[in-house]
This record gives structure tokens, sequence and C-alpha cells, in this order.
């Protein structure tokens, strides 16, 4: 399948978006508070009043808040709005490798990522947080045009470009590639990155046939975007071979990933496009059970 | 160029095989191409060695196998030739007699075959081949002309039989005159005689080694004559070989090349003749143009009917022109000879000059002397004279008749005569005119009567029922006198009314011999107008075939001036045949010629078609290798293994659905629960929709009645058990042949236990209401006499009241006359059988899967509903009988009651 129009992955993002709801992110996340932003309308740890509650037992003694419970019988606690704000920041390999698909039907495996990248923002961004692309010219934003930005930011990316400098703010950070090139190379790439981004996550998006090998008899193979070309007389001869790699790729990357604290997350695009978005989403939820 | 028994006819070709070394080059730098294909993770495998690197070349095998391809295909391309006895000693050329008379067009492909293998065998032993043909031509080769084996090859392809005989006698004289002087001589014959065949192959022998081949018709290939007789036409065949149990077809054509009658004839074994007795109607017999022996293409296999042959002549003696023509004596003669006969009408005297066949003579008193002569000998040498009575004959004593007459007519019926007129009786077997029907309703009132004599039973031909004669014949040389006892008006007699005098005069005017075939008006000269070729086949005539002279035309021969056709003349289109006389069969060949018949000619093949053939299949293999190294062919396999388990599916699944059903289970379930039957026809498309039909009766019945039959059963008529099932529908096709006897004894029983049996013919038409041939198609069946149903009839008011009795067509229902007398009538008057033409099955029938109608109606839903009730009415007189006739009386019976009370009131 040609690469598709943005328009299109966009409408397609926003309905998975509108699936995923509204994301609130975790406790642990206050910690890559951006300051100065609004508040949350909700309680939780900022600066302005949000409300006075009843004293539950729950409570320590030392959250009461003497001077208001003075004017009564009842205790009560000062709550605080909550204002916190995180930055997520996406980034989906350029290569020829990864915007390609084995057939007209199937979606490319960029654009995938890019309809994924662009949904988890959209549910980021609903919920406050401030969504850009990483290495993207423009600075993360939120609000109901972060998944776009973060969807034309990406599209700008040429093939040739290098993997971009970590931010200088912390953020976290959703890579999505097939993570084919070489292992190291990955290593020196996010090793940086994972310095400023305690929290991140690796999507792996792969065509079928890449997981498949549904090759037989005389094949001569090539890699979109390279030159180079690989004769094998029978490709089934192979089968058991690359299907060991891929999979040692796959326990590499979830090695990786665990080694920069990070998560690994697969898919592929002949399944539905939903079906990776609860994990990549689960990582950074409040309701997650990672500390 | 020949490489032991193999000859190569283009041995140029084999030079292709300098260049298999150069392909040995190509085809080794080439592999097959592999697939492409993209992969982005091909990167995984970068530090992969692949387990079996393709090889670079072509393997060995691969190579060696298109190379025998190829050479295959060059060697077949030279045209090698297997000729096993092909070492033939030929100084001074070959010459090659074919003999290419109609003979030989029966087999003439065979004749040209042997021949050609004659001149393989030639090519290579060298020196020219001389060609010569027996049958004389327009333009006759010279045999001397030299020939090469290709140019020979194709003279032999492009020759034609000639439609006459072929003149061996000429051919050898011009054979000497060439002075031809051949090592070999190779006679391919027909083995025909022709008067010259054993003196030919000695003058043959005489100037080379001769070898003769010979190649005879193998069944009927001549028609020798063909007449018409009583019935028809007599046409008789013959054979050159006594194979016994030969069976062949003879086939009447009309001029259009129409076949209008064809007859198989067995020859009896040792008998190389046989007749074929055509039983044609006389106005058929008229367009009769020709006959022809079936898969015998020879100009001999044709026999060609012209005027005189078909129709005999007819002269009318002496008639009078008359003012009243319906009181002309000779009206009736005309009338009813003029279809079959060619009729003129002159004085007796000119007559006798005529060609003709019979003279038909009024009633006349006396013969003038020198006519009586020449009447008699013209009788004797094969004429008929029929003569008629009359008040003359019967004043005079003539002794032109049969049997001598009593010197007055008898008169019956008058106011005189206390005899009534007589009827005709029937015709005695010995009679000419036995199988012509009695007309019963003709009388004789006035006849001339035979004095009695010992001989006069024997003479007789017809007769009264008192016993008087009607028609005496007496037998005179090759001829016939005939006298009629009465007028040839209905002066004296009904006869001449009836459709028998028409049939007693045919067969009067054929009794004679032939006479018109051998004494022809010899006046003027024939023009060939369309003339038959070698292979017997009707074409306009060639430049060379001249008029021929009326009076030398009876002994005229096929010949290159006159070939075989038909010509026309003042005396009207005459017929020249080639089949007559037959030719014979030759088989004292002497001794120094060497003789093989056809069957064991050795004929030369040529393998070069096998050859390219091998070559193709390996090409194929190769396909298939280069396929499977590709790694297409497992796919391939699946997707062609899943066609064939699919075809083999469906065919074992696919079975008809009757023959599922054995006689035994059939009877079970019919036993069990009510269902209806069809008679399965045959016909499948028939046979469903007549399921169909009662499917969708019983599901009516279903609806609206408390009879709810289960599916019907097809049933065969002989096997089955027809006792079970209430009602037995049979749909009729269109081409049904009558029911066979055990299925017409199986019907007779079923209808006797009171079954039901319907019968539609299903070609209901205004005024017609069922097939014509219906009383054939149901021959046997114990049918008493039917009646159309009333509109009063039972089954007009058994369930639904109903005026008709429609289904997709509209015509009555005939069913057993409740008239039939007591002790005859079964089930208590309630009629077995219905037969009727208006298709109501498939007015019922419906897609039992959707339920649908299956077929359209003229008057769509509300003529479908008619026939249903048709049809439930139909069941319910099957089912009740006349219950309802007699619920029709209650009113009157409760009238009549209620009139006893009142009377018993008053009492």
């Amino acid at each position: 399948m040609p690469q598709a129009p943005l328009s299109q992955l966009k409408a397609e993002a926003a309905a998975l978006a509108d699936d995923l709801g509204t994301l609130t992110t975790r406790a642990r996340a206050a910690s890559a508070a951006h300051l100065g932003s609004a508040g949350r309308r909700r309680s939780g740890t900022g600066e302005n009043f949000w409300q006075y509650r009843r004293h539950t037992t729950e409570d320590g003694a030392e959250r009461i808040d003497w001077r208001r419970s003075a004017r009564e019988q009842n205790l009560f606690v000062r709550e605080t709005e909550l204002e916190t704000a995180r930055t997520f920041l996406f980034w989906v390999d350029p290569s020829p490798g990864f915007r390609w698909s084995s057939n007209e039907k199937t979606i490319q495996k960029a654009d995938r990522a890019l309809v994924l990248s662009m949904a988890l923002a959209g549910a980021l961004s609903r919920s406050g947080e401030r969504c850009g692309a990483l290495g993207g010219g423009r600075g993360p934003v939120s609000g109901a045009r972060a998944p776009a930005r973060v969807g034309e930011d990406i599209s700008n990316f040429k093939p040739g470009d290098l993997f971009p400098p970590p931010p200088r703010d912390r953020a976290a950070a959703v890579v999505c590639s097939d993570f084919y090139s070489p292992l190291d190379e990955w290593r020196q790439r996010l090793t940086p990155l994972a310095a400023k981004c305690r929290d991140g996550v690796l999507l792996q998006v792969c065509d079928p046939i890449e997981e498949a090998y549904p090759f037989n008899g005389r094949v001569r193979f090539f890699r979109p975007g390279q030159d180079r070309e690989r004769l094998i007389g029978r490709a089934e001869s192979i089968r058991t071979g690359y299907l060991d790699k891929f999979a040692q790729r796959r326990q590499d990357m979830t090695n990786l990933a665990g080694e920069l604290g990070w998560r690994f997350v697969t898919h592929v695009t002949s399944e539905e496009a939903r079906t990776p978005l609860g994990s990549l989403a689960y990582g950074f939820t409040a309701d997650g059970a990672a500390a | 160029m020949n490489l032991g028994p193999l000859l190569f006819l283009q041995p140029w070709a084999l030079l292709g095989l300098l260049a298999l070394p150069l392909l040995w080059l190509l085809l080794r730098a080439t592999p097959p191409e592999p697939k492409r294909f993209a992969l982005p993770s091909l990167a995984l495998l970068d530090d992969l060695k692949p387990d079996e690197e393709t090889p670079a070349r072509t393997p060995w095998w691969l190579l060696l196998l298109r190379m025998v391809a190829l050479a295959l295909a060059i060697f077949g391309f030279a045209r090698p030739t297997w000729a096993p006895n092909a070492q033939i000693n030929a100084n001074g050329g070959t010459l090659i007699v074919v003999d290419d008379g109609w003979t030989s067009g029966e087999r003439w492909r065979d004749i040209v075959r042997t021949a050609t293998a004659a001149v393989d065998e030639s090519s290579q032993a060298g020196g020219p081949i001389h060609v010569m043909f027996t049958a004389p031509r327009e333009v006759t080769r010279d045999p001397s002309e030299a020939l090469d084996a290709e140019s020979a090859r194709q003279l032999l392809r492009n020759a034609r039989p000639a439609p006459w005989l072929p003149d061996r006698v000429a051919a050898l004289k011009k054979l000497d005159d060439s002075k031809l002087k051949p090592g070999r001589v190779v006679w391919a014959t027909d083995g025909f005689d022709h008067d010259s065949a054993g003196s030919f192959a000695r003058a043959l022998a005489a100037k080379g080694g001769t070898e003769v081949r010979v190649t005879r018709p193998k069944n009927a290939f001549a028609i020798t004559s063909a007449d018409s007789s009583a019935e028809g036409a007599r046409v008789s065949v013959v054979r050159a070989q006594l194979i016994p149990g030969m069976t062949a077809d003879v086939i009447a054509e009309t001029a259009e090349g129409a076949s209008i009658a064809s007859k198989r004839l067995t020859f009896d074994t040792g008998s190389g003749t046989a007749e074929a007795l055509f039983a044609i109607p006389a106005a058929a017999l008229n367009r009769v143009a020709r006959f022809r022996i079936a898969g015998s293409p020879s100009a001999g296999g044709v026999w060609l009917w012209d005027d005189t042959a078909r129709r005999p002549h007819v002269g009318l003696a002496d008639t009078r022109d008359e003012a009243q023509p319906l009181l002309s004596e000779h009206y009736y003669v005309r009338k009813a000879l003029q279809p079959y006969a060619q009729l003129t009408e002159k004085k007796l005297g000119n007559l006798l000059d005529s060609p003709i066949d019979a003279i038909v003579m009024g009633d006349r008193g006396t013969i003038s002397e020198a006519d009586g002569d020449r009447l008699n000998k013209w009788i004797e040498d094969g004429g008929v004279l029929i003569r008629f009575a009359g008040p003359r004959l019967a004043a005079q004593n003539d002794p032109l008749t049969p049997t001598q007459l009593r010197p007055t007519s008898r008169n019956l019926g008058s106011s005189l005569s206390w005899e009534t007129p007589q009827r005709i009786a029937e015709f005695a077997v010995s009679s000419p005119f036995f199988g012509i029907p009695r007309p019963t309703d003709a009388v004789v009132r006035q006849q001339v009567l035979a004095q009695p004599s010992a001989e006069l039973d024997s003479l007789t031909w017809a007769r009264l029922e008192d016993g008087t004669p009607l028609v005496t014949a007496a037998r005179m040389g090759r001829g016939e006198l005939i006298l009629f006892h009465v007028t040839a008006d209905p002066d004296w007699s009904d006869l001449p009314y009836t459709g028998a005098f028409v049939e007693m005069l045919r067969r009067s005017v054929v009794s004679g011999g032939d006479r018109s075939r051998s004494s022809v008006a010899a006046e003027g000269a024939l023009t060939p107008i369309r003339t038959l070729d070698g292979f017997g086949v009707l074409g306009p005539p060639s430049s060379a075939a001249q008029p021929i002279a009326a009076e030398t035309f009876a002994t005229a021969r096929p010949s290159p001036i006159s070939p075989p056709g038909m010509y026309a003349g003042p005396g009207g289109e005459r017929a020249l045949n080639a089949g007559a006389p037959a030719p014979q069969a030759f088989d004292a060949w002497p001794l120094d010629v060497q003789v093989t018949e056809q069957a064991n000619i050795m004929e030369r093949r040529g393998l070069g078609g096998w050859l390219i053939g091998v070559a193709l299949a390996i090409v194929a293999l190769d396909l298939m290798i280069a396929l499977a190294f590709a790694g297409r062919f497992p796919r391939i396999g699946k997707a062609g293994a899943m066609i064939t388990i699919f075809f083999l599916a469906t065919a074992a699944l696919y079975q008809p659905p009757a023959s599922a059903q054995s006689s035994e289970t059939l009877a079970r379930e019919a036993a069990s629960k009510l269902r209806f039957a069809y008679v399965k026809t045959g016909d499948t498309r028939l046979d469903t929709v007549t399921k169909a039909g009662l499917w969708g009766l019983s599901y009516q019945l279903g609806l609206r009645t408390s009879v709810e039959p289960e599916p019907p059963h097809g049933v065969d008529l002989a096997k089955d058990s027809l006792e079970l099932y209430p009602m037995i529908y049979y749909a009729v096709p269109r081409e049904a042949r009558p029911l066979p006897a055990a299925a017409v004894a199986k019907v007779n029983a079923y209808l006797r236990a009171g079954g039901a049996f319907v019968v539609d013919t299903r070609d209901a038409a205004p005024g017609r209401d069922v097939s014509a041939n219906l009383q054939q198609l149901l021959s046997g069946i114990d049918a008493p006499p039917l009646q159309p149903a009333t509109a009063t009839h039972v089954l007009t008011k058994s369930y639904y009241l109903i005026k008709s009795f429609p289904g997709r067509l509209n015509g009555r229902l005939w069913i057993e006359s409740g008239a039939a007398d007591r002790d005859t009538r079964r089930g208590d008057g309630v009629s077995g059988l219905f037969i009727g033409g208006s298709d109501w099955a498939g007015a019922w029938a419906i897609d039992n899967q959707t339920g649908r109608p299956l077929l359209t109606m003229d008057g769509g839903e509300n003529a479908r509903e008619m026939s249903y009730r048709f049809g439930v009415n139909l069941v319910m007189y099957i089912l009740t009988g006349n219950y309802k006739e007699d619920q029709v009386h209650i009113p009157d019976l409760l009238e009549r009651l209620g009139n006893e009370r009142q009377r018993g009131n008053t009492d």
C-alpha cells in the first residue's frame, strides 16, 4: 500500500483516540511536571486551593487543616488543584524499510506507527498532557492541536535523517520502528534518550510477511531503499534460521527496553490498529501497575 | 536419404543438429530467473549463511533433457519415415499403374495410399517414376513421362476416380506405344475383372517385375437395379467380398438430397447380391430421385431414377371427348392413376407403338383382327391390359378376356330381381390385391359373369360376397390380362368411388413385366444435364460429355463422352447408371505377378509427428521442472489438487436422486404414508417438473384439506409396486414410445385393483384434447369406453365447485364412461383412467426450495388457482369415489322423505 494521506491517518487516529478515552497519567509522572501549567480541575498536588473535604480515617492527622476545622465540629482536609503536565515525545522511523508494506492491502508500517502515535497523542493531550515529535522543529503542545502537530512533524521526517538528540527537558518517549538495524546501533541511540526520558515505550511495527516468512524456492531478496540483493537458492531452507533470528531480535529489544526502564510493545500491521493501543497507554496511565 | 529402414524425407533439416553444441553453451549460462521479493527484515539475516546455495548453472540432467527435446524435434522435422521394404531394385524406373474407375471410389484413399507407398519405396531406389491411370480420360497422361518422387506423390494426391470403369486394354496400348521399359511395375488395382484383369497382369509382367496390390470394396459397392414395386421400390445391390454378416444401408433421396427412406439389408452368407425392399407411399415415391448406398462413395453406389423407372406409363385406349367429363368412362381411371403413372391417351393402334407398361381399355365389344394380334403379342412381351366390362362386352363374345364370359350381364337389386346388390368380399391371400382394405360401403349392382370353370378360382383376384368374380386376370407370357367385371364408371357399381379402386388399379398396372425400359421412344438425342463424378456426387456435366442418340441410349455405357447421370431428351429425362452390369471380382491372377491384398500391404509410416510429439512432451516436463525450481510448482499443485478434489467430490456427491431409492425402500415408504407417484419417463426435465407438480399438489392438499400426502415418488411402471399409490401420474414425453408389455400388464392390474392412472399428454390444443398417437402409446391398456368428463360429473363438485379442468392448457378431460355395462364396470363406476393434455403437473409445479411456482401460466395466479382446485377435486374424487354424487341427491331424498311423511300424515 502506498503511503496514506495524512488527513486519512488523522481521522483514523482520532477515532482510535476516542476509543482510548481520557488518560489519567499516573502519579509518578508528576516528577516530569512542567511548571506553570494550567490547573487540572481536580484535587492533587498544586498551589491553588481546590476544595475542603471531610477528613477520613485514611488521611493522616497531619493532613487536617486546622484553621478550617476549628470553625466547625468536623475535621476538614484542604485539597489543592492538581497541576501537572507531562511531555510526551514521539518518533517514527522514517527509513524506507519502515515506510513499506508487503502488499496492496496491508497498511505501511510507518503509517500504522503514525496512526498509533497520533491516537496516543490525542488521548494524552485530551487529559492535558503536552505532546510533540521527537526531533521535530516545534515544541510540544497540549490541547486538540497536539495530535495534528505530532502527525505533521513526524511526516516531515526525511528518510536520511539521523536519530534525533535527546530533548532538553524531561519527557516520556514513544519510539516506533521495526528495530531491524543492528542492536548496538539502537543501544547507542536509545541510551542518551533514556537518560532524559525515564519513561518510554519502544513500539515495534512489523509486516505480516516479516513475521511469517512465506517464501519458497529460488528467491532474490532486497531491502527497500538499498541496492544490495541477496539470492537464496531455496528460501524454505533458511526459514527456521530466519524465524529464530526474528524471535531473538524481539527478545533482545525487550531486554534493551528493560535496561532502559522502558517497555517494548510489538504490533503487526495485519492486526487491527487498536490492539497495541492498550498496552501502549498502559504504562503511562495512573492506574498502571508499574511504579 | 535413408538410415537403415529409416528414410528422411527432409534430410536438410538434420543440419539443425549442428546447432546443438551452441545451445549447450547458451542453456548452461542461464539458470531460471528467480522471483524477487522485498524484505526489510533481511538485515536480520546478514550473518546467516543459507544452508544450500543455488547452482549458478543449469543442472546437467536438465540440460540433457533440453538437448534431447531439441534433437528429437530436429529429427522430427526431417520427416523420418519407417520403410521396412525399402530395398527395391528398380533399374529403369518404376511404373505405378492405378485403377481409377468408379469401382475404386469407395476405397480411393486406400488405393492412393498404396500407390504412394510404392512411390516412397521407389524414391530411394533411384530412377524415374512413371504413373499411369487405367480409366480413360479426355486428356490421357503419357505414362512415359518421368516424375520425381514429390511430383508423383502430388499427382496421386490430386487424382480422383472417374465415374466410369477402367479401360485396361486402351491403357495397355498406350503403354506399348510409349515404349516404356520399367524395371518394376506396381499395379494398385480395384480387384475387378473388367474383362481384362488377367491379360493386363500378364502384359505388365512381360515388361518388368510386377506387383499387384488389390484394394477391393469391402461392402456393397454398386446398385445394379432399382424398380418400382407395388409397395414402393426394389433395389438390388452387389458386393465384391463375401464377408459374412455384412449389412449395408440403402438410402432413397430426393433430388435435393434429402433422405426419404433408408433400408438396412443383410447379405446372405455366400451371396454376392441382396435386395432392399422399400415401402414408400406413392406420393413420396414420386419424389425419390436416386438411391444411394450409405458409406460407399462411388458412381456405382448411386442409382439415378428417371421418369420411366419411377412411374409406369399407362395408356388409355380409345378415349372419347365427352361433353360431360364426370360421365366419361375413363374419368375415374384417369383420376385414380394420375398421381402414380404417366398417362397417355391414344388410339389402341398407336398406343401399341408407344413405350407403355399398361393399357386401360374401357367397355369395348370387339377388337379389330390386326389390333388383336398385336395386342396379344404386346401382352406376351410384358404388357398389362386392363379391361372393364360394360354392356358392349356383355353383348359381344370377345375372346380377349381372362375367362370365358356368359353372354349376358347379371343385374342385382333391380326391380325385376330378387337379388340384392352385393358387397365386395375380403381379398384372398393369394390375390395381388391382398392387403387392400375392403370397401364395405360399395355395392355392385350389375356385372358380367364368368363361365364356371376349373381354373376360374385361381384366376380370380377379387370377388363379391356371394363368391362371383369381380376381377379376373390371366397370365399371358410375361404380361397380364386383367378384367374388371364392372364398368370403369359408376354405372354398374360404386367401386370407382372407393379408395380401393385406386389401389387395385395401381397394383394391376405394375403387375406385368418391364416393358418401357426396353422400348424407348427412339427419337432425338439425350443431352446430359447432371452427371455423377467418381465419388457419386451429382454435378454439372463436364465439357467432354456429349449428347447420346436416343436409339443407342439403352446400350450406352458410361464413358468420358457419356458420363453417368441424368440426360434430357424429347421423351423426358433418362438416367444413365454406372452400377449395371455389376463388375465381377477377379482372383485368377497369373503366376508371374506378385499379388498383395490391401490388408497385407506394408505401409510406410511417418515418424516425424511422434518425434515432435515426444519433444513437446519433454518441453512440457522441462516447464514443470522450471516451475518446481522457482518454487511455484507446489502452489500450482495445490490449486490443481483443489480443482481435482472439487471435481471428484462433485462427481461422487452427484448421484441421480432416484437411483438412491431402491424399489423396496420406495415400496416401504409408500406403504406407510399416503403419497402420489409419477411415472419416470427418462426425460429428466420432464420428470423434475412432474415431481414438482405432484409436490405442489400435495402441498396444496395439505393446506386446504385433511389429505396430507408425503412427497411424491417416481416409479418405473414395469418394476415398482404400483398398488401402493392412490394415484399415478403419467406425463407423456414428446417422443414417447408405447409402454412396454410388462408395464401395460402392471398398469392393467393396478386399474383393476381400483387405482387411478392420470395420463397427461401436455399438448392440448383447441379441437384436439390429446396427442393423436395416444392410442398407440397406451395400446394394451385395458380401457373401457372413454368420454369427456361432463359439466355435471362428480369431478366438478367433489371438493370445489368447478366448471372445467384446466392445467397450463385447457383441454377436456377424458374419463371412463359411466355408461359401460355393469359387469365390466369396476370400482363402483368410479373412473380409474384420466386422460387429458392440459399439463396439470406443469401448473401445479412449485419449487420445493422456495415454494414458488416453477412454470409460468397464461392467466396468472387465477388460472393456477383453478388448476389447483381441479387437482384437489381430482384427488378427492380418487379417494372418495362417487360419495359426493350420492350427496347431491340429499335434497331430493329429503324431499322424498318429507313427502312420505306428509302422505303418512294425511293417511
